[in-house]
């Protein structure tokens, strides 16, 4: 079960999205609904639970794991954060993540990347 | 009807003179590949007199050397049609031509070029296809044009400029890459099992079959020098029915 999804912004802050919504599923629908989502406040630690573990994803990090094995030592009442980018270039940085893996040895793309983590839990 | 096919025929007369340009640039790089294979077969008469006595044998890397079979994906049903909408030819699809698609009886839903899109955006992203296994993409659109995309295809990936090529995939038969004769997406004559490999397993995907399996065990199931063929549905509703189908699975997620 999904709990929050967070959209961070490059310039607007960020944005909240309930896991029980139905996004349109092309680009100019989906682009009149981005402006009416709603804007929650910074900084987005705030809004996450006190018993998270927060991991980031990039393909330029040391440690590569397999994303099953890893997350299948993870404790029940532990709440997993993962933060993606979903830029063109770049990656993702922020002073709040507990730790900062490699799920392949080939780049993905943001939307493989979180098909594999929504696999493996 | 005839002053059409005479311009289509100056176009082509007018594309055949890059075309031996082309040719004649391609002749100088075969030129240059003898040339590398003369430089080391020299290299070779000039070592043996000055090498030990034992002489090595050169190891070759395999190209394929991984157990895995190879994988084949048929994208069927896809919604890719070119109709003249005002005074240009444009991809139909659900958001930009709903008001012509109901002036002609058809529902604009079942116009979804953007599944097939991200289907293919999905394929080749794929680390499956950054790995080398990826054989082969076949897109068989609902009018039966049958199309086939190389693995080292990059798709553009914004929805408007993919319109625009397979627009021109449509009307052209084939697209080039830029500067060279090779084929990047092509349509291709039917029927699609005249490509497939004779030792390959052909695997529909479908919510509603009854075989629910887990896609790792099913997979590991399969001999490693067969070849696999996922037939997936790229439209909005409905379910394909092939003939040349031996299974359909559903995953369990």
């Amino acid at each position: 079960m999904v709990g929050a999804i967070y959209v961070k912004m490059d310039q607007r802050g960020v944005f909240e999205v309930k896991p029980h919504v139905r996004i349109p599923r092309t680009c100019n629908r989906f682009c009149g609904v981005i402006i009416l989502l709603r804007v929650v406040e910074e900084p987005i630690t705030r809004h996450l639970p006190v018993n998270s573990h927060i991991v980031g994803l990039s393909y330029t990090s040391e440690k590569l794991v397999d994303i099953e094995e890893y997350v299948s030592v993870w404790s029940n009442d532990l709440s997993p954060v993962f933060v993606v980018g979903t830029m063109v270039n770049g990656k993702v940085k922020g002073d709040y993540m507990h730790d900062y893996i490699s799920i392949s040895e080939y780049p993905l793309a943001a939307k493989y990347c979180l098909g594999m983590i929504c696999e493996a839990l | 009807m005839t002053r059409p096919y005479g311009v289509k025929g100056g176009r082509k007369r007018k594309h055949a003179e890059p075309k031996y340009d082309e040719e004649d640039q391609e002749t100088q790089p075969k030129k240059a590949v003898v040339e590398v294979e003369h430089n080391k077969e020299e290299e070779q008469q000039q070592q043996t007199p000055e090498g030990d006595e034992l002489s090595g044998i050169p190891i070759t890397p395999s190209e394929n050397n991984t157990n895995k079979p190879n994988v084949i994906f048929i994208l069927e049903k896809a919604s890719l049609e070119v109709a003249k909408v005002g005074k240009t030819y444009q991809l139909l699809n659900s958001d930009d031509h709903a008001n012509f698609l109901r002036k002609n009886n058809k529902n604009p839903g079942d116009y979804r070029p953007d599944i097939t899109h991200q289907s293919l955006l999905s394929i080749l992203d794929s680390p499956l296809n950054k790995a080398g296994r990826l054989r082969s993409v076949y897109i068989r659109t609902e009018k039966g044009v049958l199309i086939e995309v190389k693995p080292f295809v990059r798709i553009p990936r914004t929805f408007k400029r993919f319109a625009g090529v397979m627009l021109e995939l449509l009307q052209k038969l084939s697209i080039s890459a830029v500067g060279k004769r090779e084929k990047l997406l092509r349509t291709i004559k039917n029927p699609v099992t005249q490509y497939l490999p004779i030792n390959s397993r052909k695997i529909g995907l479908s919510y509603s079959s009854e075989k629910l399996v887990d896609m790792d065990d099913y997979v590991s199931t399969v001999p490693s020098n067969m070849d696999l063929v996922f037939v997936v549905g790229a439209m909005a509703h409905g379910k394909i029915e092939t003939d040349y189908t031996e299974d359909y699975v559903a995953s369990v997620y």
